[in-house]
């Protein structure tokens, strides 16, 4: 590398840095529950259709579900993507209702070609994530009790892709890390009062592995993936305000089996349609190894297509934009009182916005859409989230062919 | 239109910050959406005394505005009075003196009583003499009154003694004038107080007749005194049981409770000490008394129990709580959550707490009685600490 991709590798550092650092949020009650609200949409790209990535390949961004996806990576990309998340809710008790919404660089990756179709690939993402503060205040005023949450499990994974002939297989170990407060807080009006505040930290670490398979046959793409079990430990940590400091246990956390399938179909370079199904056992995972929840057996229903106006690079702006159109419904993996179970359904739009000659793009997604119901469970969530993506390229460890 | 590379990033990071802005509305809490585990408890305790005992030393008096004189609360006072070196050449002859007190107090009743002055035959120090130190001791003395004079019953009576002037001249030397005098009132029903060389202008006042080798007309030289304490013995044991406080005789109290029900990760949101008053055995001298209950980082040592905060053991204790009591109150009760809150986590090992009286006027002999667990157990003091125990 030169002096020059030197600097702009440290740029890319930095967002990396930022990804790192800054916590992944998810806004919503139904994320008190568990690790919280499992992040199962992956790629920005994918998010505008959807989700629905699974069989696809992308020359420019990669899709962490399916490693297998990595391989059509034919430069260097840094891509991070940031998340905006806003869920209005209703409450059935009393019609209250409230707001939530948070904000957070949300992964960062970097998949780096070693030849034409083999791809290694380093990042890290969120794999689950809480925030929530419920608050009331006693009908004496004498004190106000709060209980927030925050945080959540992280992955850093490693993975490499190579093909086959016809045939795309990669392979990603996930080094799971993070970490979830959970504030409990009681604030008295008097002075004569000292206020309580038990902080309970719980740090999980563990180590997982997930696999992936993809073919395309003419205008078909298939792909598959699944990710073995595993068992993260949790240090579960007490802090509070009189003094107490103290790791008051060690449990475990299991995350199931997961498995999906994707289907692709182009037509032509400028239409594209797709659809994924994906699911996860966790009805099979015992409360103690969820946090003292239920779990239940989740599924995701993705579908979605990208049109590209024009694919020539002599047209005009406008035309070499992506616009994509998707939908989503997926089934939340905790069980509410009464063996409620929540889904959650989106409508997705999506824009690619290519710049730097092509090798570059800004990806754009919103999801609009509706989270329980007040008819089953006890709240609606009407969320919004807003999804923006930027990937770069450099050529690394390729020598430009010479004429 | 073209989006170049430093359009966009720029656009892109924009957009991100715009979209930070977020206005969140508070979801109430309900039993709906949080499980009763997943919140704290708050939880109330109260706690019975444990280990209660008191323990008394008789105070040195210096300092005080009060000379008491006189029998009250089974407790006889004295009062030693000295001057300076007096200045007066060997030509010059103390004809006669007069010692004058003026009155302030009355504590008890009576129609008057007799009190004696009397020579004192050794030296005293004023910041340590006691009664049984000094005045019990044989010699101290002499036994032999200079004069007799009758105390009123009225606050505001004075008293004058005649001094003798052989006595008075004594002073004259640095030896002699470490002695000065003793006032007595062993037949006295009541007390009297008496303003000491604190109290201007009503202090006490020598007044001397002096005569120069070769005159004839007498001078008339006036001293106030340098020192002036009463000192003061107990007639009768106090009965065992109660919580005493008080400052003549700087009763300490020990209050011990148990806390170890209360878990280590529990935050005490407030721990209250209620002390109750047995008023019918409480006396009171003055208006009021400061209290402050400490917190002892040794374990006391019950035989005799006591603390010495100021001068064995300079750091063993830490000021936590101050409060008062006077006539008309009949429970005090302290903040005491930061000890309390030691105990249960055990940063500081529980050795109770101590009960003593602080002055800021002066010592007299108010006595404030507390009920004990030996003498009521239903009034004997409580700890009642309000805590919060952490979600599971």
């Amino acid at each position: 590398m030169n002096f020059k991709t030197w600097l702009r590798f440290g740029r890319y550092s930095l967002i990396c840095l930022l990804a790192l650092t800054d916590s992944s949020f998810a806004g919503s009650i139904f994320s008190r529950r568990g690790i919280g609200l499992l992040r199962y949409r992956d790629n920005v790209r994918a998010i505008g259709m959807g989700g629905a990535g699974m069989a696809l390949g992308d020359s420019l961004s990669f899709y962490f579900f399916n490693p297998a996806a990595m391989t059509r990576v034919n430069l260097t990309r840094v891509q991070s993507d940031f998340r905006y998340e806003r869920a209005s809710v209703d409450l059935a008790r009393n019609s209250s209702n409230g707001l939530l919404s948070n904000a957070s660089v949300n992964s960062f990756g970097l998949a780096i070609p070693i030849k034409t179709g083999n791809v290694l690939a380093l990042g890290v993402r969120p794999y689950s994530s809480t925030d929530f503060e419920f608050r009331q205040t006693t009908n004496d005023s004498a004190f106000t009790e709060s209980l927030s949450s925050v945080g959540g499990v992280s992955e850093l994974y490693l993975g490499f892709a190579a093909t086959f002939g016809a045939w795309r297989v990669g392979a990603t170990t996930d080094f799971y890390f993070g970490r979830i407060n959970r504030i409990w807080r009681l604030d008295y009006v008097s002075d004569e009062f000292r206020n309580s505040e038990d902080i309970i930290n719980r740090h999980f670490t563990g180590i997982g592995l997930h696999l992936g398979l993809q073919r395309q046959f003419g205008p078909w793409q298939l792909g598959t993936a699944a990710g073995l079990p595993t068992r993260l430990n949790v240090k579960n940590e007490l802090n509070t305000l009189g003094g107490f400091t103290g790791v008051i246990s060690k449990t475990k956390l299991k995350l199931p089996f997961w498995w999906g399938a994707g289907l692709g179909f182009a037509p032509n370079r400028r239409w594209l349609i797709s659809a994924d199904y994906r699911t996860q056992r966790w009805g099979a995972v015992k409360p103690e190894e969820l946090i003292g929840d239920r779990g239940v057996d989740t599924y995701d229903l993705s579908f979605g297509g990208e049109f590209i106006p024009s694919i020539d690079a002599l047209a005009g702006y406008f035309k070499r934009m992506s616009l994509r159109l998707g939908g989503n419904y997926q089934q939340l993996p905790y069980e509410e009182p009464a063996g409620k179970k929540v889904q959650q359904w989106t409508v997705n739009l999506g824009l690619g916005f290519p710049f730097g000659r092509g090798y570059n793009r800004i990806d754009f997604a919103v999801e609009l859409g509706q989270r329980g119901s007040l008819a089953d469970n006890l709240a609606r969530e009407n969320i919004i989230l807003i999804h923006a993506a930027i990937i770069g390229s450099e050529r690394w460890f390729q020598r430009p062919k010479r004429k | 239109m073209k989006l170049t590379k430093k359009l966009a990033v720029p656009l892109y990071f924009c957009a991100l910050l715009a979209l930070a802005c977020n206005d969140d509305k508070t979801i109430p809490l309900g039993p709906d959406l949080v499980d009763p585990s997943q919140r704290g408890q708050r939880q109330q305790s109260s706690k019975t005394i444990v280990v209660d005992s008191t323990a008394n030393k008789i105070a040195n008096t210096f300092g005080t505005l009060n000379l008491w004189l006189g029998k009250f609360d089974d407790i006889e006072s004295q009062i030693l009075i000295r001057f300076a070196r007096l200045n007066l050449p060997d030509t010059v002859t103390v004809v006669a003196g007069t010692l004058k007190l003026h009155g302030r107090l009355v504590k008890g009743n009576g129609a008057g009583f007799e009190a004696t002055i009397h020579e004192v035959k050794n030296s005293w120090d004023s910041l340590k003499v006691s009664y049984q130190n000094d005045i019990f001791q044989k010699d101290f003395f002499n036994a032999t009154p200079m004069d007799q004079q009758r105390a009123g019953s009225a606050a505001a009576d004075s008293v004058t003694f005649k001094l003798d002037p052989a006595v008075v001249s004594a002073w004259r030397t640095k030896e002699g004038r470490e002695k000065g005098v003793l006032i007595q009132a062993p037949t006295a029903t009541f007390t009297k107080a008496f303003h000491s060389h604190f109290s201007t202008p009503k202090q006490p006042v020598l007044e001397l007749i002096t005569l120069k080798g070769g005159n004839t007309k007498n001078d008339t030289t006036r001293l106030s005194p340098t020192s002036s304490v009463f000192v003061f013995h107990r007639l009768v044991e106090l009965r065992k049981g109660p919580i005493y406080a008080g400052l003549g005789e700087q009763h300490q109290s020990a209050l011990s409770f148990d806390v170890t029900s209360i878990p280590p990760n529990a935050t005490i949101s407030r721990a209250l000490l209620t002390l109750e008053v047995d008023t019918l055995n409480s006396v009171f001298y003055s208006s009021r008394l400061d209290l402050q209950i400490s917190q002892p980082t040794k374990n006391f040592d019950l035989n005799p129990l006591r603390f010495e905060p100021f001068v064995s053991y300079p750091d063993s204790l830490r000021a936590t709580a101050v409060d008062s009591v006077n006539v008309a109150i009949n429970k005090v009760t302290f903040t005491v959550t930061t000890p309390v809150q030691q105990w249960v986590l055990d940063s500081k090992e529980n050795f109770g707490l101590v009960l003593f009286p602080v002055s800021f006027t002066g010592r007299d002999l108010t006595r404030v009685t507390f009920y004990s667990k030996e003498t009521n157990a239903a009034r004997a003091p409580k700890l009642q600490i309000e805590y919060t125990l952490p979600p599971q």
